[in-house]
């Protein structure tokens, strides 16, 4: 028994020898590897910092008409929380016969960067018509959404061909006419307006 | 008594006298005194070389993927670069390109150049960019840079090109032209800041490697 125990403790040395000089051999390895690639070198630094813009149109504000068969609809018009759509509403009155509506819009450029509107998108519960859209042209924001009234906008330069092009705090007037809506049982009618960055 | 330790003592001396005569050899020695004094792997972004595209109206990089800009009509976006000694020892080591308001397809070309302020001949070794080491220009590279995902959404939003010059030997004082390009994706996010450090590394000539 006592020969089987210091049997157990020579080969319990001789594993702590064995373990000792591969670990040494493993830590020369390494040093020897990493001397290798440590190579004397001078490193430059570039931080780049990319801050990017945004572009958003919102309608500052509006005005709805409607032109009725028989003169007996009502509608109610608001503004999304984005400011992006305008949702028309019908409401239901159990007259026959079309309407027309006629909605103008002062879209604004309440971003960083240029945009461009690209179209107006019409969704409706209700059947219609024709659906055409128009702007009378670019205007200073300022003086339209501004404290002063919608009454005294001035153009800053005319209107050209489209896309139309609107800078940061520039505004344009649409005007969307929708006809041939079929009215009488009521509905919602969403106009969109959509842009995209310009350039 | 007094005989025998006399005749001890003498024949001890005689020994002593013996054994010291033996290491007093006529000789001589040389010496070598050894100092190594080892030099400088050193280089810097050389003040008043930057030069950068965007003074005023913005560029578009118009032709992407191939090489080319137009300059627009708005001056909307801008770029500053400056230039850091960030360790103090009187060169500039760092270098920070800051774009503002930019917008899918801005482009910004900036130029600069790196001297060897050391005293040992160096090589431009490679340049780390994302993450990723560049040790040459691949061509496809060299035509439509590195595209990179920086806010980590899944599609790349910049793209960074860089200029050669990798493996152009650099003596003390010897400069070289080196220039970047940096292009805003169309899946770059809006109202965001996209950052990244691109390292560029030299090393000394006699260890150069162009497959690191």
């Amino acid at each position: 028994m006592h020969n089987r125990r210091v049997f157990k403790h020579e080969g319990r040395g001789r594993s702590l020898y064995s373990f000792i000089m591969l670990l040494s051999v493993l830590i020369l390895a390494s040093s020897l590897l990493a001397a290798s690639h440590s190579m004397w070198s001078s490193q430059l630094r570039i931080n780049s910092s990319v801050k990017t813009g945004f572009f958003k149109a919102n309608i500052c504000s509006y005005h709805v008409s409607a032109h009725h068969h028989c003169g007996c609809s009502n509608i109610t018009a608001s503004l999304s929380d984005d400011r992006e759509t305008l949702r028309i509403v019908f409401e239901p009155t159990g007259s026959s016969g079309n309407s027309s509506l006629h909605a103008r819009l002062v879209v604004v450029n309440n971003a960083t960067i240029p945009l461009v509107l690209t179209g107006i998108s019409v969704e409706s519960t209700m059947p219609h018509g024709e659906v055409s859209a128009d702007y009378e042209g670019v205007y200073n924001a300022s003086m339209i959404c501004g404290a002063c009234c919608t009454g005294c906008m001035h153009p800053l330069r005319p209107a050209s061909g489209t896309p139309m092009h609107l800078d940061p705090g520039e505004a344009a007037i649409i005007h969307v006419d929708i006809h041939g809506i079929e009215a009488g049982s009521g509905g919602e009618i969403r106009i969109h307006v959509v842009s995209q960055p310009s350039g | 008594m007094n005989k025998g330790i006399a005749v001890s003592a003498t024949i001890f001396l005689l020994l002593a006298a013996a054994l010291l005569t033996s290491y007093a050899m006529w000789s001589d020695s040389l010496k070598i005194n050894n100092t190594v004094e080892t030099g400088e792997v050193d280089f810097y972004f050389s003040p008043g070389s930057v030069i950068h595209l965007d003074q005023g109206l913005d560029w578009n990089a118009s032709y992407y993927p191939s090489d080319g800009y137009v300059q627009l009509d708005k001056d909307v976006g801008s770029t500053n670069v400056t230039l850091l000694d960030t360790d103090g020892d009187g060169d500039y080591d760092t270098m920070n390109i800051t774009m503002s308001n930019v917008y899918p397809w801005y482009v910004e070309h900036v130029a600069f150049k790196v001297c060897n302020g050391g005293t040992i001949p160096i090589k431009i070794w490679k340049v780390i960019i994302g993450g990723n080491s560049y040790y040459e220009v691949n061509e496809n590279q060299a035509m439509q840079g590195v595209e990179l995902d920086l806010n980590h959404d899944g599609v790349n939003d910049t793209t960074i090109w860089w200029g050669d010059n990798f493996g152009l030997q650099l003596h003390h004082g010897d400069c070289a032209d080196i220039s970047m390009t940096i292009t805003v994706l169309q899946p770059a996010p809006q109202n965001t800041t996209l950052s990244t450090t691109i390292s560029m590394v030299a090393v000394a000539w006699n260890e150069y490697s162009p497959s690191g």
